[in-house]
């Protein structure tokens, strides 16, 4: 009687698995949403506060990380153009500093100096545990392969877990990438991001989602409000990403530019 | 008993002379070990001394304090394995100095603290488009065709490099790319058309065009963050070169006259130095050489460095210069003849090798831009803090320093000095403002602070907030409302300011440096009765490897005379033993007539001793000629590490006449009290049994 219950259960689990597996279409297909549902077809333009937690010597702290920096900055994108900028206000000694980002040439403005550098596309933002490609449009589906790997549970949802990778020739910072996506409404929750080898870089987590109508689309456009990325080489870093004040109307048509930026710290 | 001893002087002079190839033998190496010790010992308190000068005058004073928590060794310049040493930190120095400066001996204290920065670099192309976008923002006419021209012939080289590229890249369709770009940069309409500041086509060119040329290696620069005022009173070595002093107060950057030389400078001119440096100092030829050989063959290949930074104008002008100079080329186009004759002026050997560094320096150099950064420009560090994070601070250049005497020495004047407000900046210790600025973020911020393994309970499990937010209006700003931002970076700052805070080590200058051990001794004991975390360490322990130099040479000094001493004992030994077997029937004769034991002893003791004293006398003689003319003339420095431990470019040996003294004495000594075994052997050979002898 055991046995067969046993063998029940255990047919009811595969039926089940098998229900949710994805299959290599479907994977692909859910990757296009990913993007789509991110994709902004007009300008984009938001306040972004970054914090930079370092963890405590003393583990046992109530509090177990210090902040240790952090930014406010606008960022500003027209992914038609393959344009980006990251301009910072906060704190007084970074403002004026500003990211120019054109396809894959970034450029930095040193307002003290009133001299332009360029970085090199995996450049840390203000040194902090973010990069350029975080506040940057997603195109999972233009540089990777994605690989479904198995639905799990992440906390209280349930989810479906893919492997990313690089597609050869393609320029990406990381070739590896794992994604738990929400069953539900279909955003990343969390992300892995891994060296060639398998080594695990960073996590970042994505609890909050924002849903607005975009005009330019004329659809809606998901952004994350939050990103917690911890830095897995380094003690567990922690850099969170606040975007605030996101807001879709068309951007001034020669904002991209140099000039743009150093008129922002005159 | 007189007599006694005058003839056994006599009989061992007349042995001396009888066997006068042993004598010959044992002297000759005697006069080696003298020679050597003598030469050897003063040539290294010479080089103590003058490396003593070098590290207290220049960095690091005679005593180094810095945290007794410390987890490596402090080394000034640099331990075996360059790199962050992590030597703590002195959080408040004022308990420090308060505490120190009690000691009677202590004349004063200067905080310190040093790291390494990053330094971005680009290439020409940006350059130009820098001054071109400039000039078109001003709209000076004149100038923004001079830079046209300048990029239209920049342009051309680039076409040139990049022909040689698409032979040997893989990646074709990259180079696809890169021509097509090119192609359409130098349509002849396209910077023609560039009379105004038309931003979309200096970002084609700022972000499409100069990538393709590369970038050159980032630079790392040492950097010391210290109170300049104490350090200019302090170091007496400290000289400025260039431009003008830090005030105090001020925040700023002096460039170490080493480091701009020998980084900083074209490669062409470092080439051209260095081939005049070793030619004048180290009195080498080009030929025959292997060093000055390699650097004469590296030349010709820099023609494309001084093509890059030359204008039209300048280029013909060149052109017009090197042809007057007899070198010419048979090529009509510009670029193409001077790359020519550049290379053909560029190719050195020891008979024009003195024109054409003059004329380098005329005519071709005055063109270039021959340094990087140079007093009055304004660059940015960038380091890492000691969180890990990069930092960076702009900072004018002042000016150059160098330490006197040790311009040339790679481990003196490998530090850029900075003031210690900008270097606590750097190594991420914040202001009371930024503090302040920080706090009131942190009392905004909504993060959950938790380690990577529980955020996603805390982010994702049964207590956490929902993940999707709708909005269904946009945003409230508008979006293309702009922020004016004013950067406050302060160049100056209250002088309290680098009086109190944080160091990371500071040197303590003595009144009277005779007295390091005790006045070490007495401070230690101040820390200990004082509960403070310090530990102390004198000017040879601060330098790490290169304070132990000096010990290192003597080692093998010792274990040279060592051996030699050795080797020298064990021949007058044998050479005794063998003599009383070849002398058994003459012993035997002079102990049969009376001869007691005591006075054959006496005979060999003597042969001993005068043999070496003779010969040491004689190496001392010489160690004294030796060291007088070394003294005229001067050892020169055949690197920069030796300019360093001499203190200069040349080591000007002094006479020790104690050790002149006091070596062949020590010398004949020794040898004489090492032979008694066998002299004592040859004192009880029988009578009777060297009358048995045959003969």
């Amino acid at each position: 009687m055991n046995f067969k219950r046993v063998i029940l259960t255990f047919l009811a689990l595969l039926a089940a698995g098998k229900a949710l597996a994805l299959s290599e279409d479907e994977t692909k297909k859910l990757v296009a949403v990913i993007d789509e549902k991110q994709r902004n077809t007009g300008d984009y333009a938001s306040t972004v506060i970054i914090e930079e937690w370092e963890k405590k010597k003393d583990l046992k702290a109530k509090d177990p990380y210090d902040l240790k920096k952090a930014f406010e900055a606008r960022t500003y994108r027209r992914d038609a153009d393959d344009q980006l900028i990251i301009l910072f206000s906060k704190p007084k000694a970074e403002a004026g500093k500003g990211y120019l980002r054109k396809e894959k040439t970034l450029l930095l403005y040193e307002p003290a100096l009133g001299k332009w550098e360029r970085q090199t596309e995996r450049a840390s933002i203000g040194g902090t545990g973010s990069r350029s490609n975080d506040f940057d449009e997603s195109r999972l589906i233009e540089e990777y392969n994605a690989k479904w790997i198995g639905d799990e549970k992440l906390g209280k949802f349930d989810v479906h877990r893919i492997k990313l990778t690089a597609k050869p020739g393609t320029d990406v910072v990381s070739p590896i990438l794992e994604l738990w996506i929400d069953g539900a409404t279909q955003n990343i929750l969390k992300r892995e991001e891994a060296a060639l080898s398998g080594k695990l870089m960073r996590r970042l987590l994505y609890p909050q989602w924002e849903k607005m109508f975009s005009k330019s689309k004329g659809a809606d456009v998901y952004v994350p409000k939050e990103i917690y990325a911890y830095d897995l080489l380094e003690d567990e870093k922690l850099t969170k990403v606040r975007l605030q004040n996101v807001n879709l109307d068309p951007l001034e048509k020669n904002m991209f530019t140099k000039a743009w930026i150093e008129t922002q710290s005159r | 008993m007189r007599e006694s001893l005058v003839l056994i002087i006599k009989v061992a002079f007349r042995n001396l002379w009888l066997y006068r190839v042993k004598t010959l033998v044992i002297a000759g190496l005697l006069c080696m070990g003298s020679f050597i010790g003598i030469v050897g010992l003063s040539l290294l308190r010479d080089v103590e001394r003058s490396m003593q000068d070098s590290i207290i005058s220049s960095v690091a004073g005679h005593l180094q304090v810095y945290s007794s928590k410390a987890k490596d060794d402090l080394a000034l310049f640099g331990g075996a394995f360059m790199g962050r040493a992590e030597i703590g930190t002195m959080p408040d120095m004022v308990v420090f100095r308060e505490l120190i400066k009690k000691h009677p001996n202590v004349a004063d204290f200067i905080p310190m603290g040093s790291d390494m920065a990053m330094l971005g670099r680009g290439n020409e192309l940006d350059d130009v488009l820098t001054a071109l976008r400039t000039a078109l923002k001003k709209g000076e006419t004149d100038i923004i065709e001079q830079r046209k021209q300048d990029l239209t012939f920049l342009l051309q080289q680039l076409d040139r490099e990049l022909t040689e590229r698409e032979k040997l890249s893989s990646d074709k369709e990259l180079m696809v790319r890169y021509r097509t770009d090119l192609k359409t940069a130098m349509e002849p309409e396209y910077l023609a058309s560039l009379k105004i500041l038309d931003e979309e086509k200096l970002l084609f060119l700022d972000t499409r065009i100069a990538p393709i040329s590369g970038e050159k290696q980032p630079l790392y620069l040492m950097y010391l963050g210290t109170d300049i005022d104490l350090f200019e009173k302090n170091f007496s070595k400290f000289k400025m070169v260039e431009g003008e002093p830090l005030a105090p107060g001020q925040r700023g950057i002096l460039l170490s006259y080493k480091v701009r030389e020998t980084q900083l400078k074209a490669v062409v001119a470092r080439l051209f130095d260095r081939l005049k440096k070793r030619i004048d100092r180290v009195e080498t030829t080009i030929k025959g050489d292997a060093d000055n050989e390699a650097t004469a063959k590296d030349l010709p290949k820099q023609y494309q460095q001084i093509l890059a930074s030359l204008d039209r104008k300048e280029s013909e002008e060149l052109a017009a210069y090197l042809k007057s100079i007899g070198i010419e080329t048979a090529e009509k186009e510009l670029v193409a003849g001077l790359k020519e004759q550049l290379q053909k002026f560029l190719i050195v050997d020891d008979g024009n090798f003195k024109d054409r560094y003059a004329q380098f320096y005329e005519r071709i150099a005055p063109k270039m831009k021959l340094y990087e950064i140079s007093p009055g420009e304004t660059i940015v560090l960038r380091s890492y803090t000691k969180s890990g994070y990069i930092k960076s601070v702009p900072l004018k250049v002042y000016g150059v320093y160098t330490f006197e005497g040790l311009e040339d020495s790679d481990l003196a004047g490998v530090m850029n000095i900075t003031d210690l407000v900008t270097f606590r900046e750097l190594y991420g210790e914040m202001n009371e403002e930024s503090k302040k600025e920080l706090e009131a973020m942190r009392a905004k911020s909504s993060t959950v602070v938790t380690t990577a393994a529980a955020a996603e309970d805390a982010l994702f499990g049964e207590s956490a907030a929902p993940t999707l937010e709708n909005r269904e209006i946009e945003g409230q700003a508008k979006s293309n409302e702009t922020i004016q931002i004013k950067p406050v970076i302060s160049d100056v700052f209250p002088i309290s300011e680098i009086q109190n805070g944080l160091a990371l080590n500071a040197a303590i200058r003595l009144k009277d440096g005779s007295k390091i051990d005790q006045t070490r001794a007495e401070l230690n004991k101040m820390f200990k009765e004082a509960g403070l975390e310090a530990k102390l360490v004198d000017w040879q322990e601060a330098t790490g490897i290169v304070g132990q130099f000096a010990n290192i040479v003597r080692i093998v000094l010792m274990f040279a005379l060592g051996v030699i001493f050795v080797v020298a004992l064990v021949i007058i030994n044998n050479s005794i033993i063998v003599g009383t077997l070849n002398r058994t029937k003459e012993i035997g004769t002079m102990r049969a007539i009376g001869a007691q034991k005591s006075f054959v002893l006496g005979i060999f003791l003597a042969e001993t001793g005068i043999t070496s004293l003779i010969g040491s006398i004689l190496g001392a003689g010489l160690a004294t000629l030796f060291l007088l003319a070394l003294n005229h003339k001067g050892i020169p420095a055949p690197n920069d590490v030796m300019t360093f431990l001499f203190s200069g470019p040349r080591l000007y040996p002094t006479l020790q006449w104690n050790l002149v003294i006091l070596s062949p004495l020590v010398i004949s000594l020794v040898a004489t009290i090492a032979s008694i075994y066998a002299a004592r052997h040859a004192a009880h050979v029988k009578p009777a049994e060297a009358m048995q002898e045959k003969e």
